[in-house]
């Protein structure tokens, strides 16, 4: 028994120890006690000079679903949208919970969407409060709202769409499907930005007004949509890579899961393959300094052919070279341009110095340091090679030619 | 005989049978050549004694009065010889007894469907026909001072350990109670008594899963009178194992024991944990989960521990009066209690679907395990851990869980560690029939090989 109360002892003792609090142990807070805040917008205030540096934080709340229709009707919208803004991101929360009936829990938050004002302001400083709260998760992803402010973009969507985090959750299959964003969690954006050799890529996002609509005096209906990749040099907004050639940055960084390309066959149709596959190495060739001058960016990428307009055998093998060099131009076209407009910017957007620092750890130990000046007088080149796998159920098009 | 003798026959009506007292006692008396010539009282009972007569029943001489009188109250016949002052008892006890059933505690999927009776030489009998080996030991015991009452100590000699054996013979003969009418009695003698929460003493109904005991080296206790066996020593590992897993093939039998651990683990923790991510750590609880228990709570006047607390009070009670009530009766309260009103108190939101389902949840788990008697201490357990949540939330119920596994490593049942074969250094067994079972292990050898 004496054991056990010296075990006792020293679980107690060490409990006493080991928190922070006045008090011993947690302090209970019923869970319907709290507000789920999922999306949490940052923008740099606008206004006049007394609010000038201030941080305005909007948050979505979501709300628990009704049972029934009639409790939806009663209940209203299935969110709140709430902003506020103060010289702090923190005391803009404590403001927005002051206000609130309920005690606001970060620990749900899902998505940051940071505007491009406050990333041009330097966005370090407008997210240190989420990433420095212990109620916050470091897998958490970050958006930069392009054009505009988050809390226009989070109120366009949520007016037309009801359900922004559905919207967003959606942005997971458009980067399965179509490669032309990607998903940045928190700490991957810490990474990036504590990296002082290459840029910051966070992807961006707008809110589109969908075809057709406003026009016949309906409200118009806005849709969220990738804008390509926002690139971010110490911390503030320098460019974009913008969403026409987007998926580039995926190729080059590794980061495509599949998406579509459609090129023209010998019969002058469209024939659409989907990538469902690449790898893109990186070589890099050394002066006698050990100074990197030439980089060769190879791409291996697999196709299947998903549709055809002709009617003709195209899995010929003749026929699948012709489509697999188109497929590759389209491709390194797209690769290009990404590499252009990093060369433009000045700033390795692509992480190719982490990746020569992992082929040639000891070189770069000696180029580390001027990395930022080599990266602009670097050669860059790019080949791709494409294999076209497979087609789908039919080899040949329904009504083939004879 | 020469001449007439005067001889008294005794026998208490209802524990004797009429029938065998004439054919087996009263019959040669008056049949038997040898005895009819019997010069006296002296002669004839030497006569009975020396067994010159043909007797079909056990018989015994009693020279002294509280001898004879203990075979009489036993049932048996007692021939008295006046003159003499001696008495010769005849075993031709036949009291009603119930017939062999199935175990109404522990149920049989695919196994033997035999369980104890009351009666202790039936219940040997059972063992014997099992074990037909001479290495079967059965001692018998006499224990209570006004009941008499018949207690066996069975094992196999080779495969037991001689230590617990006799540690098992010194606390039945250490028990001094007026009469052994509970098994308590016998429980608490085997055990010690001591404030230990976790059961340390197997006992059931089942032959099958007490003859397979007895050959892993374990010592069983049988009372006359109880349709139960004991058996001794017992591990945690035990209590969660049940006959059916030699039945199956090795890896079946593996994941229902892994099923069964598991059911422990959620039957004795889940209410508390609920409590703890529900009050203390809401984070943990995946974000669409999180909106449906916010969603469902709405309108709930109790916080909820106060829910969860109340829910395991109405499921104890149901299962308490499920127990006390007649079957039939039984069901009826568990089908009211557990759907009408569980129904009628959700839509009248007084208990939120989500506390309902957890305890609902915690109680069927609960039923997996095979010991009653670790169901019960779970019962327990798991309240104990509920107000350790409310308290603290997983810090306080961490705790409770550590302070629990510290108090299992400190139990000892005759010598064996409670948590054997996972502790005590006990090499290759940890793994061999515990957890998993491989095909092929299983109960070849007893404990003490």
């Amino acid at each position: 028994m004496s054991r056990a109360a010296a075990a006792l002892s020293a679980l107690l003792a060490s409990a006493l120890c080991a928190g922070c609090a006045r008090d011993i142990f947690p302090r209970m807070s019923d869970i319907e006690q709290f507000e789920i805040i999922r999306v949490v917008g940052v923008d740099a205030a606008d206004g006049d000079a007394t609010t000038a540096g201030h941080v305005e934080v909007t948050l979505l709340a979501g709300k628990p679903e009704p049972e029934s229709d009639a409790e939806q009707e009663a209940a209203g919208m299935a969110y709140t949208l709430a902003s506020e803004s103060a010289p702090t991101a923190f005391e803009a929360i404590s403001l927005l919970n002051a206000r609130a009936d309920r005690r606001q829990h970060l620990g749900y938050i899902d998505y940051y969407i940071v505007g491009e004002q406050a990333a041009r302001d330097g966005i370090a400083k407008y997210t240190d409060f989420f990433i420095r709260d212990h109620e916050t998760r470091f897998s958490s992803r970050v958006y930069i709202a392009r054009d505009t402010t988050a809390r226009e973009l989070m109120a366009l969507s949520c007016s037309s769409n009801g359900n922004l985090e559905d919207a967003l959750d959606s942005m997971e299959e458009t980067v399965n499907v179509m490669s032309n964003t990607s998903l940045v969690r928190v700490i991957d954006m810490m990474n990036m930005l504590d990296d002082r050799s290459a840029a910051a890529v966070l992807p961006a996002l707008r809110c589109r007004l969908a075809d057709g609509d406003g026009e016949g005096g309906d409200d118009p209906e806005f849709s969220l949509a990738p804008a390509g990749y926002a690139v971010l040099d110490g911390g503030g907004l320098t460019g974009f890579i913008e969403p026409e050639y987007a998926r580039g940055y995926n190729f080059l960084t590794n980061r495509v899961r599949a998406c579509p390309v459609s090129v023209e066959d010998d019969y002058g149709e469209r024939a659409g393959f989907e990538i469902v596959s690449e790898n893109t190495r990186v070589s890099a060739r050394f002066d006698e300094d050990g100074v990197p001058r030439e980089v060769v960016y190879s791409a291996r990428v697999y196709a299947n052919i998903a549709e055809q307009h002709s009617d003709a055998d195209i899995f010929t093998p003749s026929a699948r070279r012709r489509l697999s060099a188109g497929i590759s131009e389209v491709i390194r076209s797209e690769m290009r341009r990404v590499i252009a407009r990093s060369l433009t910017l000045g700033l390795d957007c692509t992480q190719l110095g982490e990746r020569l620092r992992a082929a040639h750890p000891v070189k770069w130990r000696n180029i580390e340091k001027n990395w930022r000046e080599i990266y602009p007088a670097l050669r860059i080149s790019v080949t791709v090679e494409t294999e076209i796998m497979r087609v789908y159920s039919l080899r040949e098009p329904s009504a083939a030619a004879a | 005989m020469r001449g007439k003798i005067k001889l008294t026959v005794a026998f208490i009506d209802g524990l004797a049978d009429r029938g065998q007292i004439d054919t087996a006692v009263l019959r040669p008396l008056l049949r038997d050549g040898a005895l009819r010539r019997a010069p006296g009282e002296a002669a004839l009972l030497r006569l009975i004694t020396t067994g010159a007569a043909a007797y079909h029943c056990s018989r015994e001489r009693h020279d002294a009065r509280d001898g004879a009188l203990a075979a009489l109250l036993s049932g048996q016949a007692l021939l008295i010889f006046d003159g003499l002052r001696r008495a010769i008892s005849f075993d031709v006890r036949n009291f009603e007894k119930r017939g062999i059933t199935e175990p109404t505690s522990e149920s049989v999927l695919k196994g033997s469907k035999e369980s104890f009776v009351e009666s202790l030489a039936v219940n040997t009998s059972l063992i014997r026909r099992r074990l037909q080996t001479p290495e079967l030991k059965i001692e018998c015991f006499r224990l209570g001072e006004h009941s008499g009452t018949a207690v066996a100590v069975v094992y196999v000699d080779g495969l037991a350990d001689g230590g617990v054996i006799e540690a098992v013979r010194g606390r039945l003969e250490g028990i001094e109670v007026r009469g052994i009418v509970s098994a308590g009695q016998i429980e608490t003698a085997l055990t010690g008594g001591g404030g230990a929460l976790f059961p340390q003493i197997l006992y059931t109904e089942r032959t099958d899963k007490f003859c397979g005991s007895l050959l892993e080296g374990r010592v069983g206790v049988l009372t006359d009178g109880l349709p139960v066996a004991y058996v001794t020593p017992v591990d945690f590992n035990s209590l969660i194992q049940a006959p059916e897993d030699y039945a199956f093939n090795g890896l079946v039998s593996s994941v229902f024991r892994l099923l069964r651990y598991a059911c422990v683990f959620a039957a004795l923790v889940l209410p508390a944990f609920y409590v703890s991510v529900a009050s203390f750590h809401q984070e943990m609880i995946p974000t669409q989960l999180v909106f449906s228990i916010i969603a469902s709570k709405q309108g709930v006047p109790f916080p909820t521990y106060i829910e969860v607390l109340l829910m395991l009070l109405a499921f104890e009670v149901l299962l308490e009066a499920g127990l006390r009530l007649p079957q039939a009766i039984g069901q009826a309260v568990s089908i009211v209690g557990a759907l009408v009103v569980g129904q009628a108190a959700i839509s009248a939101h007084m208990m939120s679907p989500g506390v309902v389902i957890v305890i609902s949840v915690a109680g069927i788990t609960g039923f997996v395990v095979p010991s009653q008697e670790l169901s019960n201490t779970i019962r327990i357990g798991r309240i104990a851990l509920v107000f350790l949540a409310t308290a603290g939330g997983l810090f306080t119920v961490t705790l409770g869980l550590i302070l629990t596994l510290y108090h299992m490593c400190t139990l000892e049942t005759f010598g064996t560690a409670y948590l054997s074969p996972f502790v005590a250094r006990e090499g290759r067994n940890m793994f061999r029939d515990t957890i998993v079972r491989f095909t092929g292990a299983g109960r070849k050898k007893g404990r003490s090989q």
